[in-house]
């Protein structure tokens, strides 16, 4: 399952773009739909403060 | 697993890490340079998304200056639009600023009569040429004592917030004059990258590489390798493995307190501790709106000091159709008006800044405008590194080992954002150009 740490998302919407599932939405905080997000963890490598980790 | 030796590693390729990269291998210095995200330019760069080119930091390029003379000295390419000057919008009319002489003409503008316009401008230049106001007081408290109309603070508001970093009723009076000093009275300027701010980095990625220099993108650095008080290399992720670079110098181009996290706490002078974590970084928040009709149909924008939130904003489609969906404009708004200093509620900033928007723009709906994406800058992903007046120096306490980039400075000057950056880069190869040769190390 995709975790966002919110104490350390900034809200730069980086990931978003590069979700191919369009399954984040940052307005401020970042957030994940459950029922779009495959796990895929794609976007990990685009949050500049590593705050995104894809957990069993 | 062991690579290489080299000259230097780098570590991020943003604006401070890419032209140190590109000076080092234009002198024959082995040089790779390590950037965590799949993409360079951190945030000076964009990326494709629903068919718009979306900023990752930086609005407009400035294509002379600091930028301009590196491209020029490593001989690689760099096309940009300019765009420049930006109008300016005072009790609801925009002005048209002259090419030269903005200040003085936006201040005539601001102002209620000649005399007020005239008592403002003879304290400024009595400030530059003659003795700059006390560090004791903040600016807006210094120019508070010539005018108290909001139209001529709110010229600081969108200035200073959108070009220095930081609010004037926060930063000492001295810092400005200090700035203007060393850099001209600069306004937002520049222009568009053809192609997008990505194309900056990947030109000058490409004269890296025909220079023999090496650039890993995916490739977070884990660790600096500190042996005795000296910087010899670095370990870096790559593929799933930890490779191991040796060097003879290490430039972190990734912020103070994220070098220091890389090197280990212990190994660092405990003053030295005690600045970078007295740093302010300066928080930015940005909307990037898609519309079918031009909200704004002025390619530099304008600068806006009297609203909460709305500091400026730019119109890239009116330089560059490409910047959208075929059919669609897009204009990026900005906010540099929320206050490091105090805490603030991230959604809430951006709800402001979209009613803004919409305040600024009562056609928003007609024009069929929507929200593509919108970004908060901050903490480790800042809109810039450090409050001015608040950056530390190019040298680290660990010999070999020094930071460049937008939260670090020269001694002799402040240069904020983007432009700071590639002048702490410059400032670095030069001092490594006095004390090694290439292939010395
Ligand atoms: C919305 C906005 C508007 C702005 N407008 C302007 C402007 O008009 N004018 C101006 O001058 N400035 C502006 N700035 C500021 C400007 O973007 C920055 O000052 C400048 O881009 C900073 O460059 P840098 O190289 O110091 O840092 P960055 O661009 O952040 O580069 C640092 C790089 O290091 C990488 N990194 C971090 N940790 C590691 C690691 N462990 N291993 C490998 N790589 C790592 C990061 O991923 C990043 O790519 C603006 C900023 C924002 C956010
Ligand atoms: S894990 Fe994959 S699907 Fe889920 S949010 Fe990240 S990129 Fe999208
Ligand atoms: S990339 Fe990271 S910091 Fe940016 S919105 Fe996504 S999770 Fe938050």
């Amino acid at each position: 399952m995709l975790v966002i740490d919110e104490k350390k998302c900034v809200g730069c919407a980086l990931c978003n773009a590069f979700c191919p599932f369009d399954a984040l939405e940052a307005w401020g905080i970042n957030r994940v739909d459950p029922d779009k997000c495959t796990d895929c963890a794609e976007c990990i490598a685009y949050c500049p403060v590593d705050a995104l980790e894809v957990k069993e | 697993m062991t690579q290489d030796k080299y000259d230097v590693v780098v570590i991020g390729g943003g604006g401070g890490g890419m032209t140190a990269a590109a000076l080092l291998s234009h002198a024959g210095y082995k040089t790779i340079l390590v950037e965590k995200l799949p993409f360079l330019g951190g945030r000076a760069s964009s990326y494709e998304h629903k068919g718009y080119i979306i900023p990752t930091g930086v609005f407009l390029v400035l294509d002379s200056g600091e930028l301009g003379e590196v491209f020029k000295e490593v001989g690689a390419e760099l096309r940009v639009t300019t765009a420049t000057p930006q109008r300016v919008r005072i009790r609801g009319k925009d002005f048209q600023p002259p090419e030269k002489g903005q200040l003085k003409a936006v201040l005539a503008a601001a102002a209620r009569d000649q005399a007020e316009a005239d008592r403002v401008w003879k304290a400024i230049k009595r400030g530059l040429s003659w003795q700059p106001p006390s560090a004791e007081i903040t600016f807006t408290e210094w120019l508070r004592q010539y005018t108290d109309n909001e139209s001529i603070l709110g010229i600081w508001r969108g200035l200073w917030a959108n070009v220095v970093g930081g609010l004037p009723e926060e930063i000492p009076a001295r810092a400005w004059f200090d700035l203007v000093h060393n850099m001209g009275p600069a306004g937002s300027e520049g222009g568009y990258p053809a192609g997008g701010h990505i194309a900056v980095w990947e030109s000058l990625a490409k004269t890296v590489r025909a220079k023999g220099g090496t650039i890993w993108t995916r490739a977070p650095a884990q660790r600096i390798i500190v042996e005795d008080g000296v910087a010899t290399g670095v370990v870096v992720r790559k593929d799933r493995q930890d490779i191991s670079i040796d060097a003879r110098v290490v430039i972190s181009s990734a912020l103070p307190n994220i070098t220091i996290r890389l090197a280990g706490e212990n190994t660092f002078d405990k003053g030295y501790l005690k600045e970078v974590s007295g740093q302010i970084r300066v928080p930015f928040f940005t909307i990037i709106v898609g519309s079918n009709r031009p909200l704004y149909p002025y390619a530099a924008g304008l600068m806006l000091g009297e609203m909460p939130r709305l500091s400026m904003l730019t119109v890239p489609t009116e330089v560059y159709p490409d910047y959208a969906p075929p059919g669609k404009h897009a204009t990026w708004f900005l906010s540099a008006k929320c206050s490091p200093r105090h805490p603030y509620d991230k959604k809430a900033e951006l709800d402001m800044l979209l009613r803004d928007i919409k305040e600024a723009f009562p056609e928003y709906d007609k024009a069929g405008a929507e929200v593509i994406t919108a970004q908060f800058f901050d903490g480790d992903w800042p809109g810039f590194g450090a409050a001015v007046g608040m950056e530390i120096e190019c040298r680290s306490p660990i010999e070999n080992l020094y930071n460049v980039g937008d939260a670090v400075t020269d001694p002799a000057g402040c240069v904020p954002g983007l432009s700071g950056a590639v002048h702490t880069a410059r400032l670095v190869i030069q001092d490594i150009k006095r004390r090694f040769r290439p292939g010395e190390m």
